[in-house]
């Protein structure tokens, strides 16, 4: 409704061609968008810091989301009537299968997913093990794998077209010798490599994939504004 | 710019880009500038 007085008057003031037809083409938007049912978000590594606040963010915008971790049900997060718990191992597929059928049975579909779900270490490359890098495989690499095929199966049997977006890292572009985390960076430098691979395979079936690289993020200071507010 | 980002920082990003209908392919860097090397 908004949208549609702010136009009328653009309208008003310039009545020419162009800003009817932009009027027309942002009225049908609107109205797309009002007739629309609420999308479902599924957004992993949700219990605290960028998951939790990812969370909140679509919760406050009208989507329902189902929220995924090793202990979300102990987190902050309460269950509501768009907000649905799953705990687990996000690498395990048997998490991802349960996460995604989750989302169907309680909301109905599958449209988008955030992959936040990550670890993270920082210390000489050749003091890394091998149980830490298949860790970091497991959470950071089959953590998207398994729950974005279900959600891309899903995305495409509904026919509606949907989005990925991942957590990658800063670091991966830019690194800093002080903050060295050469293996943790294979998964994520691997995250903006498969988002590029699949945007271009899902491209016609309106499926888009993106990712968002941090640096250094404060999540102490969200819990804290958020306490007080 | 220059600082340590909030976690809103992102998640504002990740609503942007799950709702931007045409972006795809992309990585946006939410970082304050860090990925610059500027700091």
């Amino acid at each position: 409704m908004l949208t549609v007085t702010f136009n009328t008057s653009i309208i008003w003031l310039h009545s020419d061609r162009a800003c009817i037809a932009e009027f027309s083409k942002v009225s049908a938007e609107t109205f797309d968008l009002d007739m629309e049912a609420k999308k479902t978000v599924i957004v992993t590594g949700a219990s605290q810091g960028i998951g939790e606040a990812v969370v909140q963010a679509f919760l406050e915008r009208g989507y329902n989301v189902v929220a995924t971790s090793r202990s979300v049900s102990t987190s902050g997060l309460s269950p509501s009537a768009n907000l649905a718990l799953v705990d687990g191992d996000i690498g395990l597929a048997e998490t991802a299968e349960r996460v995604a059928q989750a989302a169907i049975d309680k909301f109905g579909s599958i449209d988008h997913v955030v992959n936040n779900a990550g670890i993270f270490s920082v210390k000489p490359f050749t003091d890394y093990t091998v149980e830490e890098f298949d860790r970091l495989v497991s959470t950071n690499l089959k953590g998207f794998i398994f729950i974005t095929q279900l959600a891309v199966k899903r995305i495409l049997s509904q026919g509606t077209g949907g989005s990925v977006t991942s957590i990658t890292a800063s670091l991966v572009k830019n690194p800093i010798a002080g903050v060295p985390a050469s293996i943790p960076m294979i998964t994520k430098g691997g995250l903006n490599a498969i988002t590029v691979s699949l945007a271009s395979e899902y491209a016609k079936s309106n499926i888009r994939f993106n990712a968002v690289a941090p640096g250094i993020v404060d999540t102490l200071s969200t819990k804290t504004t958020r306490r007080i507010s | 710019m220059g600082t340590i980002s909030d976690a809103k920082d992102i998640a504002e990003a990740v609503v942007y880009l799950t709702e931007a209908r045409h972006v795809t392919g992309e990585v946006l860097h939410v970082d304050g500038g860090q990925h610059t090397g500027r700091w």
